[in-house]
């Protein structure tokens, strides 16, 4: 080595008097600082090195700098282009990964600078290595956990959409693009509400987010490009920046085709069981009946009312029998409903026999106050059916014996 | 007179009256005077008011109705109603427009038993 026998003025080694520089920044701990031949071989290191890599000075010095990086590093010829590198252009610097004595890895950053003598020949490089494993590691937290919070927005079944205070589209999740049919680039930075059957309802939608600062429920319907409609149900509310400013809305749509579908139902099949439970039954010449069964509510009765008046009349039936038996209990309304229909029977020119009074009936009715006065009411529908008959003039005889039975 | 097409026909002592089936006011009041007329120049005692044509009833048709029912009856005459249709009894009772108690029956050949028994009941 060309470098070793030159002497200096003092009498030391060019390295020797180099190295006084090592005493400014051995009290450095968190950064190692090295000095090495132009071949790599480590002259001196700073208490730094040890602290980063668990070697000793002693155990580094007079090896190689390749010895620090992992494996694969020393396998590839990384080690030595960083070193030509840095005689090439004076400095190199990187990130890389490194092991400790203890076989750990960790991410360093490092510079190398070539030192030249006084002449400008390059004699040799410094090389600072500091661990940059935390930064890096909190970078990658900081990535994974917005990958993370990415991936649970495009795992929503639920069409998610954030929207600026203008009303455009900012962002939207996987099954936004799949319930309007249309890419993520086409929707961003488009109206909103322009994906609407009723573009007014879907901006005074977004507009009371902003002004309330959430809806919940809000029924919209999405149109996709193929002309399907989604009814939808928004939840929706404001998001902020780190001061407390509001940035946009943030949309989740529900899909409720489902719920619709069975809500629809659910109308259609209590319309039928109303219709079924309300039989008017022409039971003789004149004689109509309707057994009511269940509880009598507004709609019920007026159906009820309805089918009875019409019935009276395509049968042309003086006479309609009302069982209340199976109603279970009779409110004010109710009774009111009652008493109309009668009066409504008896401006056709009909009367209605109110059968079937249970005890507990009567004493409400009479609690209720109800002017059940010129109204026919008998216990049961036999009775009931005998008094029909008897205004009909007609008589029912026993056809052995020619004894009346009614 | 002959207008608003009221028609009113005797069958013996019995005064048949149709109402046409949208009758405005001036038919409604006209109504009431053509039956005191018949009835005032005929020995007709029974009246049968048919409205099986009538679509809707207001509250001054029944308050008419009511008050020639009445005046019949100063007359000495009975009255019955006779057809009304059923979406007629529907909105006439939910409006509360009471006709009080005038004789109803589904059809004229009914009304016509009807006033029999009623006149008849009178006699005794």
């Amino acid at each position: 080595m060309a470098a070793k026998g030159k002497q200096t003025t003092e009498g030391l080694s060019w390295w020797e008097q180099a190295s006084s520089y090592q005493r400014l920044v051995d009290s450095v701990d968190d950064y190692g600082i090295i000095m090495m031949d132009l071949d790599g071989t480590l002259r001196t290191c700073t208490p730094g090195v040890q602290a980063l890599s668990g070697y000793t000075a002693k155990e580094v010095v007079s090896g190689n700098f390749a010895k620090f990086f992992t494996a694969e590093l020393q396998a590839s010829d990384y080690p030595e282009q960083a070193l030509s590198q840095a005689r090439d252009k004076g400095r190199f610097s990187d990130e890389a990964k490194m092991h400790r004595k203890d076989g750990t890895a960790f991410v360093s950053s490092f510079a190398i600078a070539a030192i030249p003598d006084e002449g400008g020949v390059v004699r040799g490089f410094s090389a600072i290595v500091r661990d940059v494993s935390r930064e890096r590691g909190a970078e990658e937290d900081v990535r994974r956990s917005n990958a993370y919070a990415r991936s649970l927005i495009e795992a929503s079944l639920d069409p998610l959409v954030t929207i600026s205070p203008e009303g455009k589209v900012t962002d939207v999740n996987a099954a936004t693009e799949q319930i309007t049919g249309l890419t993520r680039e086409a929707l961003v930075g488009t109206d909103f509400s322009d994906y609407f059957t009723s573009p007014q309802e879907a901006r005074a939608g977004y507009e009371r987010v902003f002004a309330d600062g959430q809806v919940v429920d809000y029924p919209l319907e999405l149109c996709n490009v193929d002309g399907s409609v989604t009814p939808v149900l928004y939840n929706a509310a404001v998001y902020r920046d780190d001061h407390g400013d509001v940035i946009g809305v943030f949309a989740a749509a529900r899909d409720v085709t489902a719920q619709r579908l069975a809500e629809r139902r659910i109308r259609q099949q209590s319309q039928e069981i109303l219709e079924l439970s309300t039989p008017v039954m022409q039971i003789w010449e004149g004689v109509v009946a309707v057994p009511l069964i269940g509880n009598l509510d507004s709609q019920r009765t007026q159906l009820f009312m309805e089918r009875l008046l019409e019935r009276i009349v395509e049968t042309n039936s003086p006479i309609a029998i009302v069982d209340i038996m199976g109603v279970p209990t009779i409110d004010t309304q109710t009774a009111q409903h009652l008493v109309e229909t009668i009066t409504a029977v008896r401006l056709l020119g009909a009367q209605v026999i109110l059968t079937g009074v249970q005890p507990s009936i009567a004493q409400t009715l009479v609690h209720l106050g109800v002017d059940w006065s010129g109204i026919t009411t008998r216990s049961s529908l036999v009775s009931g059916l005998k008094v029909a008959l008897d205004s009909l003039s007609l008589r029912v005889v026993d056809r052995e014996t020619g004894a009346s039975r009614s | 007179m002959m207008t608003s097409g009221i028609s009113v026909m005797r069958l013996g002592a019995v005064l048949l009256v149709a109402v046409p089936s949208d009758p405005d006011d001036d038919t409604i009041a006209d109504l009431q005077v053509r039956i005191m007329e018949a009835l005032n120049g005929s020995s007709a005692q029974g009246l049968i008011l048919d409205i099986s044509t009538v679509q809707t009833v207001d509250s001054y048709f029944a308050r008419t109705l009511t008050e020639t029912v009445q005046m019949v009856g100063l007359m000495g005459g009975v009255t019955v109603l006779s057809g009304m249709q059923a979406s007629v009894a529907v909105t006439t009772t939910q409006l509360g427009l009471s006709l009080g108690p005038i004789p109803t029956a589904l059809n004229v050949d009914r009304a016509m038993v009807r006033l029999q028994e009623l006149l008849s009941e009178r006699q005794i």
